[in-house]
């Protein structure tokens, strides 16, 4: 263990190692905070410019570019509401209400200390523990990933709040939308109407941007409320007691986001809408969830942030991408002439130890890019809104074209920023929306996985016993809060919650 | 007065639907005198980048660059499972300045999806070469031959992992099932690596997949492989001592090919030109190492070798497709 | 505002539909293949389902309880700035926002906005992607937002750069170019 530390220290410490680390978070940074370049799109589109450079140095990069675009992402979900990716998705929701309130210094500077510990924690455990987590995670096949699918829609039934029939009807349009295309294991399209470009379904990082950034920027012109935001240096900084609050959060959202993060498939946005959703039911703060508690911004950048990280858990040790960035980083392993696969640890020491020892550089890097940048980001947001505005439209429409080079991907966006504006006139959720949207797929997929292994009956998800335990937490944090508060609460209690809730719900 | 706005804007997209779909995307340099192409060429990759195709495509690219002095950018058009790009293709009909890195969906796409060009509405120019796959069990399976799982399979049930409805793996478990008569008890899913998590993860029993996809679980001895569904035995070293489908009395070979191929009516210079080209590629390492890479098989065709190739892929996935 | 409330209950009731054909679709297309196991029509079923269900609940609960919401509650969270809370309380009173236009006038932008923005889109076959865009930022910035000339042209030529950098030089997006050529 100390041995490999020190090689791969020795790899990843030499200047030319640590200047392309940083031109690699640098780049990340930067892809992240463009409108629908998320790090898949970047570290495939950059891939190209690496292939003069050592593979040591041109995987630390494009590692660099993938955990550098989970900072970068977040700077434009608090700034504009525009996330990056879908797993900041959940960021604007606090992160936005925070810039809104003057508080977008404090908002990025949390994300960004979130982010540095969620990864080094995830990096240590990477190191120490991932040939046994690694098989650990390929116990969890189909079956356990619907069981997953169900606790996590259990925990994010919560989102819902106050105007829960909405935020379930959102949920479940979401879950419809993600239906247009072929389906897992068939052939036949659905609901494309002949259109070629429905074939692979309606993409969620256009529908992501048009309900986001387009639907703000409509919702935004006709309020009229665009007085640029004023604030003061001080109050960009973030405060001790802002600190304090965020501690906890941070270390559950880096746990969620770790455990979703080693098993293939599950993915980090799952995990940033459960970090989110549990901090929702633990937080003595509920009702601030929504109006900008930064308890909701730390928790699910902690937890998409470790996620990423363990991602490379399965990738490195199996030779098994965890999600779609690191399906192309082993792309890139190939293309270096590098076979991935379990022995790597044994075959390329130099390589996985430089490339792990890189993270952690290269996490630091960004920690001190960032924390000090924080507030000058913030400052962005004094750009008069008639100016900014056309600016985000204008990079949002770049970005979605520059996800697959296609104007149907435009269209989209501007489609789904009316659908975005009308929703925000009428008060609909939209976080709901998007979940729906992704996890379909996912929850399509194990479906049609877990009944073709019980050869059309779901009673093998009480045959396996990771399922059974995953519903049974499903099943408790359903009925427990309930449960619970019926025996230690009176009926006075009850009653003023249900009266606060009221007055939280619109 | 709302709805009245937002019927509007909905009319307004609807007639930029319309335009967009009407007119094809401007670029590409104009052709020289005699239709051979000549300034920019665009390589388009109907997959996303970083994906096999897009591999191909670089390849590609790289090596005709090297050849012909032209400057060939790769573009990626992806969408469809290829529909998108292949769609985009069709609209640059007669144009020399644009190729496209194709593979099986050129021909599985048009039997199962309705779409509007087929391998004839295009100028096939090159097979690169052949991917096969390996059928590969868990290290400590009970099975060692491809006739052992048949076997299994005809006495009970042998679930087996696939990576999509048209892929390559369903199609060769459905031609070993048309040509032993017995059935596989399928599980979809969505890429070979995904497959392979399954097969390590003991929630399948067999699957089918491409060397390059398993080489590695291969070398540490986590999987095993039973037969190659190819027409020969592999000449790397690592995977010589695999049998053939064919040796084990199981009449399967089917592979993924990949290849490029340029715009329909082009003229029979330009036509030329890029098979001249295509032909000094194949000499060059470039192309070597592509093939080695990939764990492929080299087995390059060109201009109506390749049609011919074609014409015989697309009878025989008819047969699996089609039902 | 009267629509909004009625434009919700519309919505709901159009999100019903959806779901009801949603789930006639998903039956056409098959809920369940081969001794019952789930086929390609079993998650719109579900979804459309859910959707017509929960959209059926909204309606009644609106048509049951009509109370007015109120607005300036729901943007500014408790412990934000006084002074910003009384500026959005003194805009939303006075139905004028910071440059003194009224609801009707904001609302007219936002058509004039989604109108430019349509014609962005079919100048892109023209123009090409970022000279069509620029246009767009000058065109709102000077017309619709009423901005000087020249700090308008300097902010388009500005970001117009910076996305050619980023997007074409650095990340070579292929964007559409117009009918004249590269930028």
């Amino acid at each position: 263990m100390i041995d490999n530390l020190l090689l791969g220290f020795q790899t990843a410490l030499t200047p030319e190692n640590v200047l392309w680390c940083f031109i690699g978070v640098l780049a990340g940074t930067v892809i992240g905070l463009l409108p629908g370049l998320g790090s898949t799109t970047g570290v495939a589109i950059l891939i190209p410019l690496t292939l003069t450079l050592e593979p040591v140095t041109a995987l630390i990069m494009l590692a660099g570019i993938y955990y550098g675009a989970q900072y970068g992402g977040t700077i434009t979900s608090v700034l504009i509401s525009t996330p990056g990716e879908a797993a900041s998705v959940v960021t604007t929701l606090d992160g936005y209400k925070m810039a809104r309130n003057g508080r977008a210094g404090a908002a990025l500077a949390i994300s960004a200390i979130g982010s540095f510990v969620a990864a080094i924690i995830s990096l240590a455990l990477l190191m120490a523990l991932a040939p046994p987590l690694a098989d650990l995670a390929l116990e969890f096949g189909p079956v356990e990933n619907l069981a997953i699918m169900i606790l996590g829609l259990v925990i994010v039934v919560s989102f819902a709040g106050g105007a829960f029939s909405r935020g379930m009807m959102m949920a479940a349009l979401g879950l419809l939308i993600s239906t247009v295309g072929v389906a897992t294991g068939f052939s036949s399209a659905r609901f494309t109407f002949g259109n070629v470009d429905l074939l692979s379904g309606i993409p969620f990082v256009e529908v992501m941007i048009g309900l986001f950034a387009v639907g703000e920027v409509l919702h935004q012109i006709r309020v009229g409320a665009a007085a640029p935001i004023r604030t003061r240096f001080r109050d960009l900084m973030i405060t001790r007691s802002e600190l304090k609050r965020s501690a906890a959060p941070i270390l559950r959202g880096t746990g969620i986001g770790f455990l979703l993060g080693i098993l293939p498939g599950a993915g980090s946005t799952l995990a940033s809408f459960m970090a989110y959703g549990i901090e929702k039911r633990v937080s003595k703060r509920r009702g601030e969830f929504g109006k900008g508690a930064i308890e909701g911004v730390a928790a699910p950048e902690s937890a998409n942030n470790a996620a990423a990280n363990a991602n490379f858990v399965p990738t490195l040790a199996l030779g098994i991408p965890g999600g779609g960035t690191t399906a192309v980083l082993l792309g890139a392993f190939t293309i270096y002439g590098l076979q991935p696969g379990p022995l790597l640890f044994e075959t390329q020491p130099t390589l996985i130890w430089g490339l792990l020892v890189s993270f952690f550089i290269g996490n630091v890097l960004l920690l001190v890019l960032n924390l000090p940048l924080a507030p000058v980001f913030g400052q962005m947001l004094r750009i008069p809104y008639g100016y900014l505005y056309p600016i985000i439209l204008l990079t949002s429409f770049v970005g979605a074209y520059a996800v697959s080079n296609n104007m149907f991907s435009v269209l989209i966006v501007l489609v789904f920023g009316l659908v975005g504006w009308v929703m925000k006139e009428i008060d609909l959720p939209m976080a709901p929306l998007v979940l729906g949207l992704v996890l379909g797929p996912l929850l399509e997929k194990s479906l049609v996985q877990t009944s073709a292994i019980g050869q059309g009956s779901f009673l093998v998800l009480l045959q396996h016993p990771i399922s059974v335990g995953i519903l049974l937490v499903a099943l408790a944090l359903a009925v427990g809060p309930t449960v619970l508060r019926k025996v230690t609460a009176s009926r006075r209690v009850q009653q003023a919650a249900a009266k606060e809730k009221d007055s939280v719900s619109r | 007065m709302k709805s009245g706005r937002i019927g509007a804007a909905a009319l307004g997209t609807a007639a930029l639907l319309a335009l967009t779909a009407c007119s094809g995307a401007a670029g590409g340099s104009p052709a020289a005198e005699d239709g051979a192409p000549s300034g920019d060429v665009r390589m388009i990759v109907p997959f996303s980048a970083g994906g096999g195709s897009d591999q191909s495509g670089r390849a590609i690219a790289a090596g005709l660059e090297d050849g012909t002095g032209l400057n060939i950018s790769v573009e990626n058009r992806e969408g469809g499972s290829g529909a998108v790009g292949y769609s985009f293709f069709l609209g640059q009909d007669a144009n020399p300045n644009y190729l496209l890195a194709a593979e099986t969906a050129l021909l599985a796409l048009p039997l199962t999806q309705d779409v509007e060009f087929s391998y004839e509405s295009f100028t096939p120019i090159m097979k690169l070469g052949d991917d096969y796959t390996l059928l590969v069990v868990p290290a400590d399976s009970e099975w060692d031959t491809c006739s052992d799982v048949v076997t299994a399979a005809g006495d009970g049930r042998v679930v087996a992992a696939v990576s999509g409805a048209t892929s390559l793996d369903e199609i060769v478990f459905t031609l070993v099932e048309q040509d032993q008569d017995v059935e596989f008890d399928r599980v979809p899913f969505e890429s070979g690596s995904e497959v392979l998590a399954g097969l390590l993860g003991g929630q399948v029993d067999v699957a089918s997949l491409n060397p390059s996809e398993v080489l590695g679980q291969l070398e540490s001895g986590d999987l095993k492989a039973l037969c190659a569904f190819s027409d020969e035995r592999y000449e790397y070293e690592a995977l010589a001592e695999i049998p053939t489908a064919t040796e084990q009395g199981i009449d399967v070979s089917f592979a993924q090919f990949r290849g490029f191929i340029a715009p329909g009516n082009i003229t029979d210079e330009a036509r030329d030109f890029w098979i001249e080209a295509a032909e000094e590629f194949a000499e060059s390492d470039a192309y070597d190492t592509y093939i080695a890479d990939n764990v492929m098989q080299a087995n390059a065709v060109y201009g109506d070798d390749f049609v011919d190739y074609l014409e015989g892929n697309r009878a025989e996935l008819e047969k699996v497709l089609v039902k | 505002m009267i629509t909004t409330r009625s434009a919700g209950l519309a919505a709901s009731i159009v999100l019903a539909l959806i779901g009801i054909a949603a789930v006639l679709g998903g039956v056409g297309y098959g809920m369940f293949v081969d001794g019952g196991e789930v086929g390609p029509g079993f998650l719109p079923v579900f979804a459309g389902a859910l959707v017509a269900l929960f959209a059926a609940i909204d309606v009644a609960g609106r048509l049951r309880r009509r109370r007015p919401h109120d607005a300036i509650h729901e943007v500014v969270a408790p412990e934000v700035d006084e002074e910003l809370r009384a500026d959005l309380a003194a805009a939303e009173s006075s139905d004028l926002d910071i440059f003194g236009r009224t609801q009707r006038q904001r609302t007219r932008m936002l058509a004039i906005v989604v109108g430019i923005l349509v014609a962005t889109l079919l100048l892109v076959q023209v123009l090409g992607f970022i000279p069509a865009f620029g246009v767009m930022l000058l065109v709102i910035a000077v017309f619709v937002e009423r901005r000087k000339w020249l700090p308008s042209l300097a902010v388009t030529l500005v970001t117009c750069a910076v996305v050619y950098l980023l997007f074409v030089t650095f990340l070579r997006v292929p964007l559409p170019e117009g009918v004249f050529g590269a930028l």
